[in-house]
């Protein structure tokens, strides 16, 4: 039988951070237990439990001081950007000029649940008439309306067209309060016409080359912006090193995925793959170092792989997952009653992808861009999932609303009759809300259902 | 490729007579009905009542009915929906998995830009095309421009007659315009309107929200029984998202090109963005009608109606926020009992 490294809680950890300490653990400057981040606020770690890996602080870390690492940026005359309602596009771009740092406002979406909502986001961004019909994403109201998270941005730019409503909703009552916006537009992707010049994207996906060239006249447009902004001229050659930079992030998360989500029994827990993802969209404030966290956690993990050892009993029933859950401690849960997560879309598949090289770099990103699951048909996205589930062997499909999200209603039901019908495996859909406290028990009850009818071999 | 057919005024042959009434539903001011009848199509505007099977948690009503009424039995040879919301997005990867005949047009959000423009302008013509294949034809010579006079001088006459009409009518005649260019203006007044409400006064009111469907016209005419009088109608299916007059010039020479400036680069919708020409419309207008109150009929799960409320409170006259839930009757005593402290307030 395989050895289990069990998760721990915050409390081990913090012990465990004691000893290694002591043992003289090397950290960089954003190190330190993880305790502190919960007494500063981040009081849903209390709740979680972690993978035991000193590569897995290093990620818990460094996500946890983003914050502190804008501040420090712009107390050193950095400017900052915040590239809204964008996967992965604006980001690339902006890490190529010379003192900028880009960020994501949008992540504001998880500061109800790590905080267990004593921020009070929430009820700013009600008192301001944005209430619980909207996404998680009306934290980023709060945030910018209390000034007590990230600092507030130089620069804005925000994705809209065939965007969320949530986002472009928000984003323009930040405008009406004077925030400066760089709009652009994002098509919906269609499927080409029969005779029309098409262009293959990543993911499977085809666009027709018309919409392609929309997309990049309209990062063209962003570029000069940030050119006029920054002061800074960006040449092809620079894009294209920052295309180079970003790859490697992809490349070595694409191993880290691979790895993880093919493997049994499975050598690191859901949730800190959760926040490897993200690193892809928009580096966590600082590229580089995203890029050692990703690669030390490579390393973790090909070390168990090696030995035979994981963080779950082998066998664990493989699940593909669907959105990102609002609670992360949800992702402990499916680990809890027997499953794995073995593949995933977190609504931005396409910025895990490569990037072309070997286009002119605004092509190149203008057809990563397009390729978001999101801003095309349902069918499509549901195809993708259909591919990679199939693929990665996946047993049952979990996708999780987004309370209030514009988009889940209907594209839920599509994605849940496609996958239905093509993969023939269960399938449930369930609601994940900043703090499931009070319906974890239903949550559970779900998941445990879901599980059982997979070891029992049944169908959906 | 069928795309030179569709140009307008690029046909240089007699059209085609189109034999059979074809029909294309739509529920968008940004469908123009110019563009859909030089293609031998003829407009229907999709009113759909409340939604029955497609509620769903998280689904704007409005958009669950329309998916009601296209699924239990298409409309139209064709239905179109828009990228102005989500919802309506998403409505149509629903219909065209039901494989109900669904053309989904692209609307940009940003629309000053030349992309925006020519997003839009590819769109109109994708649709043309589309049409031409569906039965219908490719415009002759001068027939684009000719619609365009038509329903330019339908818009004009009813827009004339706005100061006389009822809300209620003008709601409905407004829908009319962009369904049939040969649409006459409503007979003048309900005695109603110029009647004063039982306090003796009448109080101007804009609308605002989310599209106004026959059943809630009860509502209007109840406001106007009460004293109120809608002088405004800034929703999303009402005056202001009437295209502005067609330079004649314009329309003679580059018909599409005038068309698509009219309609992406005149209508000051919500959803745009940014959407200040919304908003600047809409206080212009406030001040410059005296209204004294605004009531905004709201969808339940519309984000984008629903940012914008606080918005609209900053055109400083009071604003009354009616969420329109589809199970809830719009006449309950709660929507009256808030509507009638709404006109007391305002005196
Ligand atoms: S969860 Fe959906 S609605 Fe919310 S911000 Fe993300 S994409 Fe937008
Ligand atoms: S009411 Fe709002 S959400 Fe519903 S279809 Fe209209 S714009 Fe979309």
């Amino acid at each position: 039988m395989s050895q289990v490294i069990a998760r721990i809680t915050l409390d081990e950890w913090d012990r465990r951070y004691e000893q290694l300490h002591a043992g003289g653990l090397r950290e960089p400057s954003y190190g330190g237990p993880l305790g502190r981040h919960a007494v500063a606020g981040d009081r849903r770690l209390t709740k979680l439990t972690f993978d035991r890996s000193t590569a897995a602080l290093r990620l818990w870390n460094f996500l946890l001081t983003e914050d502190e690492r804008l501040a420090g940026a712009r107390g050193l005359g950095v400017k900052l950007l915040g590239t809204m309602k964008d996967l992965g596009t604006v980001p690339v771009m902006a890490a190529s000029f010379d003192d900028v740092v880009a960020f994501y406002p949008d992540g504001a979406w998880w500061i109800p649940c790590l905080m267990e909502n004593e921020a009070r986001l929430l009820e700013i961004a009600d008192r301001l008439g944005v209430d619980e019909s909207f996404c998680p994403v009306r934290a980023m109201l709060g945030a910018f309306v209390n000034q007590r998270h990230f600092p507030v941005p130089d620069l804005l730019t925000c994705s809209v067209g065939a965007t969320c409503d949530d986002v472009s909703a928000i984003a323009q009552r930040l405008a009406g309060m004077g925030h400066r916006i760089a709009w652009w537009e994002m098509p919906h992707r269609r499927r080409p016409e029969p005779g029309e010049e098409t262009v293959l994207l990543s993911g499977g996906f085809t666009a027709p080359a018309r919409q392609v060239e929309f997309v990049r006249t309209e990062l063209h447009r962003i570029l000069l912006v940030l050119e006029e902004w920054t002061g800074q001229r960006l040449a092809d050659e620079r894009l294209l090193a920052g295309i180079v930079r970003a790859n490697r992030v992809r490349a070595v998360l694409g191993e880290l995925r691979r790895i993880v989500y093919g493997t049994d029994p499975c050598p690191m827990p859901a949730l800190e793959m959760l926040v490897a993802e993200m690193l892809a969209i928009h580096f966590c404030s600082d590229e580089a170092e995203s890029l050692r966290v990703l690669e030390e956690l490579l390393v973790e993990v090909r070390s168990r792989v090696e030995s035979g050892v994981g963080v779950l009993p082998a066998g664990a029933v493989k699940v593909f997952w669907v959105n990102p859950v609002a609670d992360l401690r949800v992702m402990n849960l499916l680990e809890d009653v027997g499953g794995r997560v073995c593949g995933t879309d977190y609504m931005f598949c396409h910025a895990l992808d490569p990037i072309p090289e070997d286009l002119p770099p605004l092509d190149a990103l203008a057809r990563m861009a397009l390729a978001d699951p999101m801003v095309g048909p349902a069918t499509d996205r549901a195809e993708r999932i259909v591919r990679d589930a199939s693929r990665s062997g996946a047993q049952a499909v979990v996708l999780s609303q987004v309370p209030g999200a514009s988009h889940c209603g209907l594209e839920g039901l599509v994605i849940g009759e496609v996958v239905r019908a093509r993969l023939g495996i269960p399938f449930v859909e369930i609601e994940v809300g900043p703090i499931t406290d009070s319906i974890e028990a239903g949550l559970r009850t779900r998941l445990e259902a879901l599980i059982e009818t997979v070891e029992a071999g049944g169908r959906p | 490729m069928v795309a030179a057919e569709s140009k307008p005024g690029g046909s240089r042959g007699r059209p085609a007579p189109v034999t059979r009434g074809l029909t294309l539903a739509h529920c968008s001011p940004f469908v123009p009905p110019e563009w859909v009848v030089a293609h031998g199509f003829r407009p229907v505007w999709l009113r759909p009542s409340r939604p029955a099977a497609w509620s769903r948690r998280a689904v704007c009503p409005f958009a669950a009915s329309v998916l009601d009424a296209v699924v239990s039995g298409s409309p139209a040879d064709l239905v179109v929906l828009t990228t102005a919301c989500d919802q309506m997005r998403h409505a149509a990867d629903v219909l065209e998995q039901r494989r109900a005949p669904v053309f989904l047009l692209n609307l940009p959000s940003t629309r000053q830009t030349p992309t925006a423009r020519a997003i839009y302008g590819e769109e109109l013509m994708r649709l043309g095309r589309l049409l031409v294949r569906l039965g219908g034809r490719s415009p002759g010579p001068g027939e684009l421009a000719q619609e365009m006079a038509r329903f330019d001088e339908a818009r004009a006459s009813l827009l004339a007659a706005r100061g006389d009409l009822p809300a209620a009518v003008f709601a409905r005649a407004s829908i009319d315009v962009r369904t049939d260019a040969g649409t006459r203006v409503p007979p003048r007044p309900d005695p109603r309107v110029d009647a004063a409400g039982p306090r003796g006064r009448v109080t101007a009111l804009a609308l605002a929200g989310g599209p106004v469907l026959d059943e809630d016209l009860g509502l209007l005419e109840w406001v106007e029984s009460a004293g109120g009088r809608f002088v405004l109608d800034a929703s999303e299916w009402g005056e202001g998202t009437l295209p502005r007059p067609f330079d004649r010039e314009r329309s003679d020479g580059w018909p599409l090109v005038e068309l698509v400036d009219a309609y992406l680069g005149s209508i000051p919708d919500v959803f745009s963005r940014p959407n200040d020409a919304f908003h600047e419309y809409f206080r212009r207008e406030i001040r410059a009608r005296d209204v004294r109150g605004v009531v905004v009929l709201r969808r339940l799960w519309c984000d984008l109606w629903h940012a914008e409320i606080d918005r609209l409170r900053s055109a400083e006259v009071p604003v009354l926020d009616l969420v329109v839930d589809p199970i809830e009757d719009r006449l309950s005593g709660a929507t009256l009992g808030r509507l009638e402290a709404l006109l007391e307030s305002l005196g």
